[in-house]
Order: structure tokens, then sequence, then C-alpha cells
């Protein structure tokens, strides 16, 4: 793909490159070389050894992000699960593409004249929320009630999450590709290529795909924060990656249970204690601002350097409000008097 | 007529479409796929239809009528959609003018920042502002605006900012995208050269234009404060149609939820769609 230079001069989308290698590489340094431990603070004291306070601490007395109920460090606690939930949101969403890169290509090239039907069938998605659909899905797989026994074994109800997270969008996402394959097929060089004698597959080798890859790999980046942000809302209601289990029939006391401090859980879990232990729900949800912001500086990125169409009509829109329309400097030479028939100067 | 017929058949599609997502719930047993349950389900969701007075919901182990309650939760979660979406147009619009009379190196900066906004989670926008509301109430001992709603009250102020927050920045962006999109179209240039104010050009010629364009995002802009609004009720506990669709989340439920949301919107759509198309010709979707 052309355009790999250009892209690591653009600095926004290095910005975001490096913000999320680099705590990826952490995450999985610090479970290869220190197999994912964990630094501890339980209590503070002072020099004769007496307590002098017990957790959990804010930010300020455990800088960066404080500690959560039971002392550990919440900064490690996101670094270690940082591995874990951008693995999920980069398996749903690649998966997500490969199967709707699929499905589009044969509506976009072959279903095409039925696109109008389809996408009036599919049209029913725009009026219910992703997150409601996936809370039916998976409630009842997921939760397991307090007293009751678990029925699927941990990696059933990772798998099943996987699959859900990924089937709720292939509808949309594969309209959305079809339809941008159906717009490439309108373009004039594929007609050129037609009359010059390109076989069907020829052409879709030769011309659509290298046409669609760039925006294939954007929309790519896009699904991955889709599904960041839909297993945000998933944690807010307690549909926790891997299961979660009520222990105990008082919501004050009710224990989720889910991957090792995978992020959505950990900011489910902290909204409850919001007003209490603020830094437990700001650490984790800052983590997920700053991933998903990494990664929408990548998208405009690759935006500006893959799809430069747009570039002309940006620069003409620059100056719109402080330049001055260009005017011709009138000089006597330009006009002259014809009325009497004769010419001056 | 074809505008008609293509808006009819539309709307007819939908439907057909929304009992059939609607119905998905039934397809899992488990982790088991059960496609004869998934085709019962389709089946009673368009006789409840029909007899919507029958629909009941379970409440505390007795059926309990879904209407006529249910029009009073859609009333007011559509009453939140609309005031937080009616905001977010107003300021998104006002600011976007307002940068547009601003020179360029500006108007970039003010486009970033608004970029950095709109990537906030709208959970991290909602626990700024209980963690703010309750800052102000330990200070000043003055409770600004009232944070949960408790038996089923109906709080607004402060579920309509947080709704409209993360829209405005959207809009904002989708917004200058198409004045300046506009702006550096050729009668753009015509009408300075012309000797148009930068102030009439914007307003008289494309305003209008732009709106065009902002209208056919709507659709995407309601799906996206549907979302939001599914998580503010969670949060504030507030007794609306979302909070109802995800407690009693039964096909039948979800058909009735959704195409109450869907037929006033369509029908919104639609009105938009025909004056577009008679005005200037074209042929748009939505």
């Amino acid at each position: 793909m052309h355009g790999l230079k250009e892209l690591c001069k653009h600095r926004l989308f290095l910005t975001g490159f490096i913000f999320l290698f680099l705590l990826i590489s952490f995450s999985l340094i610090q479970a290869i070389f220190f197999h994912d431990k964990i630094p501890v603070t339980k209590l503070f004291y002072d020099n004769k050894g007496e307590i002098t306070a017990s957790g959990p601490f804010s930010p300020i007395d455990v800088p960066p992000f404080g500690t959560d109920p039971i002392g550990r460090h919440i900064f490690f606690l996101l670094i270690q699960g940082a591995k874990y939930t951008i693995g999920i949101a980069v398996v749903v969403a690649a998966m997500r593409i490969m199967i709707s890169s699929f499905v589009g290509l044969i509506f976009g090239g072959y279903l095409s004249k039925w696109s109008k039907y389809i996408s009036g069938l599919l049209n029913g998605f725009y009026y219910i929320p992703v997150a409601l659909i996936c809370y039916v899905l998976l409630y009842d797989v997921v939760f397991t009630p307090f007293g009751a026994e678990e029925q699927y074994s941990f990696w059933q109800k990772a798998v099943f999450e996987l699959i859900i997270l990924t089937i709720v969008a292939i509808p949309t996402t594969s309209l959305l590709i079809g339809n941008q394959i159906n717009q490439v097929y309108k373009e004039e060089f594929i007609s050129s290529a037609k009359t010059l004698g390109g076989s069907r597959f020829f052409i879709l080798k030769k011309h659509v795909l290298p046409h669609m890859k760039p925006r294939i790999l954007i929309q790519f980046t896009q699904e991955i924060v889709q599904v960041l942000i839909l297993l945000i809302h998933l944690g807010f209601f307690r549909i926790l990656f891997g299961g979660t289990s009520e222990l105990g029939y008082d919501p004050s006391q009710k224990v989720y249970i889910s991957l090792s401090s995978e992020w959505s859980g950990m900011v489910g879990e902290g909204f409850g204690h919001l007003n209490g232990w603020w830094w437990t729900f700001f650490g984790p949800a800052i983590a997920f601002s700053l991933t998903i912001l990494a990664l929408k500086f990548t998208i405009k990125g690759m935006e500006d350097v893959f799809l430069a169409d747009g570039l002309m009509t940006k620069e003409r829109a620059k100056g719109f409000a402080t330049e001055k329309a260009p005017q011709a400097e009138l000089e006597d030479l330009d006009f002259s008097f014809v009325q009497n028939g004769e010419k001056h100067g | 007529m074809r505008i008609y017929y293509r808006i009819l058949m539309k709307f007819v599609l939908t439907i057909i479409g929304i009992i059939l997502i609607a119905a998905i719930p039934a397809l899992f047993q488990g982790i088991k796929l059960d496609v004869s349950a998934y085709i019962s389900a389709v089946v009673s969701n368009v006789s409840g239809l029909f007899h919507l007075n029958a629909l009941t919901i379970s409440h505390f182990g007795e059926p309990y009528p879904v209407f006529p309650d249910l029009w009073e939760r859609w009333g007011y979660s559509i009453t939140l959609i609309f005031i937080g979406f009616s905001i977010s147009f107003m300021l998104a619009l006002v600011l976007t003018v307002a940068t547009m009379f601003l020179p360029e190196k500006a108007r970039e900066r003010i486009k970033f920042i608004f970029f950095l906004g709109e990537s906030i989670p709208d959970v991290l926008v909602i626990g700024l502002t209980m963690v703010g509301v309750v800052f102000i109430y330990k200070h000043t001992d003055m409770l600004v605006l009232e944070i949960v709603a408790n038996n089923g009250e109906k709080i607004y102020a402060l579920p309509i900012i947080v709704l409209a927050l993360i829209p405005t920045m959207l809009l904002y962006r989708i917004m200058m995208y198409d004045f300046e999109e506009e702006a550096s179209k050729l009668y753009t240039d015509i009408a300075k050269s012309k000797g148009l104010t930068t102030g009439k050009i914007l307003f008289s010629h494309i305003f209008r234009n732009a709106m065009i364009h902002i209208f056919l995002h709507a659709k995407s802009m309601l799906a996206f404060l549907l979302s939001n609004l599914l998580i503010v009720e969670y949060v504030f506990n507030l007794d609306g149609l979302m909070g109802f669709m995800f407690d009693h989340f039964s096909p039948e439920i979800l058909t009735v939820g959704m195409l109450s949301i869907f037929v006033p919107a369509y029908v919104l759509q639609a009105i938009g769609q025909i004056i577009i198309e008679k005005k200037t010709g074209r042929q748009v979707e939505v």
C-alpha cells in the first residue's frame, strides 16, 4: 500500500500509534517478565511503624491512579488489563471486518439490485442501541445469579461473547462495505477495464480490491473504537467478559468477577464507588478515553493520507472568511471609448 | 409519485426488519441456536402488534399490562431526546457559524479541541457531571441539579445536559465539514466577487445547502442519542422507554419499543426528504 512514508510523517498518526504500541508493549512486558505482579499498598506507616492511614488511597497518596479497595495500584492493573481489553477489541473488529468484507463483496458486486430492499430491512438497527441488543443476547449466558450454579465454562462464555459482539455489527458493516464496493464498480476506470475485456474476477482483483484496501483498514480501526465503547457500556451493565457472578443478595455487597483487570469490568465496578473512591472509576475511564483517542488519531492520519481526494476542496475552504475575492485592478488601458468610432491611447 | 412510493416501501421494509430484529433474543437458548423458537417469536410479534392491549410484563410474578403506562415512559424518553437534540443542534450551529468567521489557524485549533472532546466516552462525561454536582453540593450545600430520580419522579436538567454534550461536538464536526465544503464551491467565489459580505453568503447560501447534508446525518445522530439515552436512563434510574426495554427485554416489548421510536422519527425524516427532493430535484436517501 502506498502512502506508508507519508503516514510516518503524520504527527497525529505517530502520536496515536506510539501510544498504543507502548501500552501494549508494557502490558506484555509486565506479563512476561514480571508475571503480572501488581504492587500493593494497603496501609501507611509512620517512622515508628504505626499505622497512620488505610486504603484505598487516592491518586494524591499513591500516584498516578491510586489504589483499589484491596490495595492494588490501579495504574498497574490498567497496564495489566490493556492487553485483554485491546486484544478483545482487535479480535472482534478483525472478525467483523473479515466477515463483512466477504458479505459486502458478494452484496456490492452481485446483489446491488437488491440493495434498496436489504438496506430497508436493516434500517431497523438504527432504532435500537447495539449495547441493548448485546445485553439482551448475553444476559442469560454471562450472568450467574447468586446461589445459582455456573452453567457454562469460562471459555464457553468468552467465545460466545466474542461471537455475539461480532455478529451484531455484521449486517450494518456489510451494508457499508457493500455500498462502498458498489461505488467503486460505478467508477469510470471500471467501465474502461470492462470494455478492454477484463473478466469479473480480474477487475475485482486488480481494480476493486486495491481501491478498497485503505478503506477497509480505516473501517477496521473504527470498528476497534466501536467495540471498545460497546465494552464500556456492557461493563456498566455488569456484562463482564468471561462471566459475571453475583456473590450476595444485598446490592451493596454484590461482587462481580471478570477476567483479571479487564477494563470494562473495572469501569462498571468503579462507578459503584463514584462518590467515595472516585479514582477507581476515573482511572479505567481515562484509560479507555486515551486508547480511543489514540485510535482516532491513527484513523485521522490514515484518512488524511489514503483518502486525500477531499484535499483540494479543503485547501480552497481555508481562506473563506479572511481572503478577499480576487479583484482585478482596472486601468485606463483596459477600456477605451468606441462611441465616436475612434480609439484613444 | 415515485418519492411517496419509495418512502412507503422503506417504511414497510423497516417495520418487517424491526419485527425480525426484535425476535433475535428468541434465537439463542443459552448458547444454542433455536430456529423454531425464533420463527414462533416472529409470529407472536406480528400477532402481538394487533393485540397491543393484551401485552403484559411480569411484575413480581404477576402479569401487568404494558399499555397505557408505556406512553408515559415513551413521552419522557422522547422529550429528553428531543430537547437534548435541539440544544445540541442550536449550540453546534452557533459555534459553527462563529468559527466560520475566524481565520484559518484559529479555526483549525478549535476543530482539534472538539475532535478531542468528541472522543470522550459518554460514561466518562456522566461520571464527571455526577462528581461535579456532588462536589458543588459538598462545598456550598446547594444541590444544583437532581442526580438520581427516586420513585419514578421525572428529572430533566442533568440527563439533558449529559445527552446534549457529546452530540454537540459530533454535530459541530459534521457542520464544520459541510460548511467548509460549501464554502469551497464555486458559487461562493462568485458571490464574493459580486461583493457580498461573508455573513450574507454564510446565512443565505451556505447555510441552506449545508443543512441538506446535515439532515442526511440525522438518522445516525438519532442512533447515537438512543445509545446515550440507554446509559443515561440506566445511571440516573429514569423511568423511560429505554430503561423499560432494558428491564423487560422480550421480543414483543422490543418490537413495540423500537416501533414507537421508529414511526415518529420516520415521519419527520420523510417530511424532510420530501421537502429536500421538491426543492433541489435531487434524490436523497434518509
